[in-house]
């Protein structure tokens, strides 16, 4: 008669699992410039020994949505959902990447249960490079250069540059015609500390990256702090 | 031992166990919740009690709960499509120079935003150390500092 504690004691400490399994956890995907949201779907299943019920799904973020489709919370042990997120682009380039993370009924606010990930990638198509030029406050006035290059179907063209402050003179030099440009910026003193501000206007059709900016700053301090 | 004098002995054992397992997690979550550990870190985190000095802190938050309520002294710079990217950046960049460290902070530990601004600082390349407050807003919401 040993055998009957043994299994109950086994049945006892078996622990009682609530899963969400999901088939992809992390999407990867490319947005198009032209896309103001994108919208992408975490399909899964309850993949353990019972019902559960979804409390939460937040990115952390307002600038993504999460939902669980169909306003269904409730799912049964083998039962599958989708949980959707709604990404507004906005001012978001390059690769991002934000956590969704997911919390059942039971789950303490620190340890969800459930955590996806969705990175995406926003064309950046006017690079900059530096964003900031630098010269010692008492220095050489010399002219220093900002590396502007495109990278998009279309020719893009520089049409202007301005800057905040009389103290900078800028030149735009073409090294290829809509692909690669260098914004040549001399300050006319380093007498006196200073920042300006340098903005290159584009003729993109893309409105959110037609305007570029950098800056040129004249300062004693910019040395790296110990 | 009989069969059933195993079952109770079986049955407390597993009661006892299941207690002192609740008993033992109980408080270590509690602490954690509030308790910033330097070793556990990411490299571009830093625990709230390590800020000091001239620091100028960015709240990456809504400027609706920047309006409500914010570190003292803080500047908003946030990814919401609504806000001018662009301004942000130049707003903050005499602040930047006058600082020694930028410590930019969201809502909560699970909040990302404040990695997007942190990366936006540092591309900026003005060589000052740029830090994500661990716990974002949660860390630092029972602070005095906050106006």
């Amino acid at each position: 008669m040993k055998i009957l504690p043994t299994i109950l004691f086994v049945l006892a400490i078996l622990p009682v699992q609530a899963e969400l399994k999901f088939e992809t956890p992390i999407i990867d995907a490319h947005v198009s410039l032209d896309s103001s949201t994108f919208v992408r779907d975490y399909k899964f299943t309850n993949s353990g020994t019972k019902t559960i019920k979804i409390t939460q799904a937040d990115a952390g973020c307002s600038c993504l949505g999460v939902e669980v489709a169909g306003g269904k919370f409730i799912y049964a042990p083998g039962e599958s959902g989708t949980i959707r997120t709604t990404f507004e682009i906005g001012n978001f380039q390059g690769t991002v990447e934000k956590p969704i993370l997911i919390w059942l009924e039971g789950d303490r606010e620190e340890a969800p249960s459930a955590k996806v990930t969705l990175r995406f990638h926003i064309p950046v198509i006017i690079a900059l490079e530096p964003k900031t030029l630098k010269w010692e406050k008492g220095g050489p006035a010399e002219m220093k250069a900002i590396d502007v290059k495109m990278a998009y179907e279309k020719l893009i063209r520089i049409t202007s540059v301005t800057t905040s402050t009389e103290n900078f003179a800028t030149k735009i030099v073409t090294v290829e015609e809509g692909k690669h440009y260098k914004v040549e910026v001399t300050p006319l003193s380093t007498e006196d500390g200073g920042l300006g501000i340098i903005r290159i206007e584009t003729d993109t059709d893309v409105e959110k990256q037609r305007i570029q900016q950098c800056f040129g700053v004249i300062s004693a301090a910019l040395k790296p702090l110990p | 031992m009989n069969t059933f004098t195993q079952l109770v002995a079986i049955g407390m054992i597993s009661l006892m166990a299941a207690g002192g397992s609740w008993l033992l997690r109980e408080p270590l979550l509690n602490k954690l919740t509030f308790t910033c550990d330097p070793a556990k870190l990411r490299d571009d985190e830093i625990c709230l009690a390590d800020v000091k000095g001239n620091v100028l802190w960015v709240d990456a938050r809504s400027r609706s709960e920047w309006e409500k309520n914010s570190f003292k002294g803080s500047i908003l710079w946030n990814m919401d499509p609504k806000e001018d990217a662009n301004l942000f950046e130049a707003e903050a960049m005499p602040h930047i120079l006058a600082a020694e460290m930028v410590v930019i902070y969201c809502g909560s530990e699970k909040c990302g935003t404040s990695r997007e601004v942190a990366g936006r600082v540092r591309r900026m390349d003005l060589g000052r150390p740029v830090k994500v407050l661990h716990g974002g807003w949660d860390a630092i919401k029972d602070s005095s500092p906050a106006s």
